[in-house]
């Protein structure tokens, strides 16, 4: 028991680590290369503690050898388009000018009923509003509406908007996040400065945010949802 | 970059260390079924050394099961040391069965090797 323990242990430290390894995208959006490695990985990792008689090695080499490849094959698909398409795909059009391409839709074995949930779920349900739709390599569905349909927008309306980044949280339970600070362009001094005015010991906040004009919003630690 | 840099590394190291583990099986099955060897000839020839080459044989053992467990079925090891075991009771029986025990003790650690080498058949 003992030994399927720390077998556990070790193959979680090390599925975290290769997830780590093949990087952010893994956890959002999966290609078809990275679904195939993240299935085979929860399999082959669960062998291992369940069956005493494999050797960690037949668990731990296959992890990180499909890990390794995928980084490496996804950093040359980078570099070669070629190879790309071939490993994911290429996005589909499925509806072009409001008109569904009913052969492509046929291709990718999408039904109707798939493509108007779809839609749905992005709060259109007439399929008479959309301009252009494709089927990413992800399988998720882009659309853009005819103009008529499109939200209005600040460039539309000529309105020029001040081009500032949103806020950062700056101060965690008390911790100064040095890293969002530098995003601000300001630093600890500034910080301080700005929680004296406000009367707020550091070690006091739970938690603060800051945008590169100057402004702060600081919430006090344990006084439920009081702003200062 | 750097990410893909760990990638070649791990790759790499994975690699030789697979290659590795081919050698490294080889040559502790080779030690190990001379020792095998010189138990059984000397089983054959009536020498009074017999026990004392078991006793060699049963230590070799234990030192290859610790090693080769990293790489083999832990299964395949456990029939060998069954085998291993029961050598010292049909020396003292002077049982036939001792040089069929040696013989099986041969061929499953030569299977040993022969799962972990990259045949064609075993890698398809």
């Amino acid at each position: 028991m003992l030994i399927v323990f720390f077998r556990a242990v070790i193959l979680y430290i090390l599925i975290v680590i290769s997830i780590r390894l093949m990087g952010k995208r893994q956890i959002g959006e999966l290609q078809p290369s990275e679904l195939v490695i993240t299935l085979l990985l929860s399999n082959i990792a669960t062998l291992p503690i369940e069956d005493m008689t494999i050797p960690m090695s037949m668990g731990i080499v296959p992890i990180f050898t499909l890990v390794c490849l995928d980084v490496i094959l996804s950093h040359c698909s980078l570099k070669f388009r070629g190879l790309r398409k071939l490993i994911c795909g290429s996005p589909k059009i499925v509806v072009s000018r409001g008109i569904i391409d009913q052969k492509q839709l046929k291709d990718l074995r999408f039904s109707a009923d798939d493509l108007l949930e779809s839609l749905r779920s992005m709060g259109i349900f007439d399929i008479n509003e959309v301009q252009l739709a494709v089927v990413e390599t992800t399988g998720k569905i882009s659309v853009y509406q005819k103009a008529q349909f499109r939200p209005v927008n600040n460039g539309g309306m000529g309105i020029k908007g001040s081009q500032t980044d949103p806020p950062q949280l700056v101060v965690d339970n008390g911790r100064i996040i040095y890293s969002a600070l530098g995003l601000i362009g300001k630093d600890e001094k500034w910080l301080m400065k700005k929680l004296g005015e406000k009367g707020m010991p550091l070690k006091d906040v739970y938690i603060c945010t800051a945008d590169p004009s100057g402004q702060i919003v600081a919430i006090r630690k344990d006084k439920g949802k009081k702003k200062v | 970059m750097k990410r893909l840099t760990a990638c070649i590394i791990i790759l790499t190291v994975i690699a030789a260390m697979s290659v590795f583990s081919v050698f490294a099986v080889k040559k502790e099955n080779d030690k190990f079924i001379s020792l095998v060897n010189a138990a059984e000839n000397s089983y054959r020839n009536d020498d009074s050394d017999t026990a004392q080459r078991l006793e060699e044989l049963e230590n070799a053992w234990n030192k290859y099961y610790v090693r080769i467990s990293y790489i083999a079925q832990s299964c395949t090891l456990d029939d060998i040391s069954y085998a291993v075991a029961k050598l010292p009771a049909l020396l003292e029986k002077g049982s036939e069965e001792f040089l069929s025990e040696c013989e099986s003790i041969r061929s499953w650690t030569e299977k040993i090797y022969h799962t972990q080498y990259p045949h064609l058949y075993s890698v398809f």
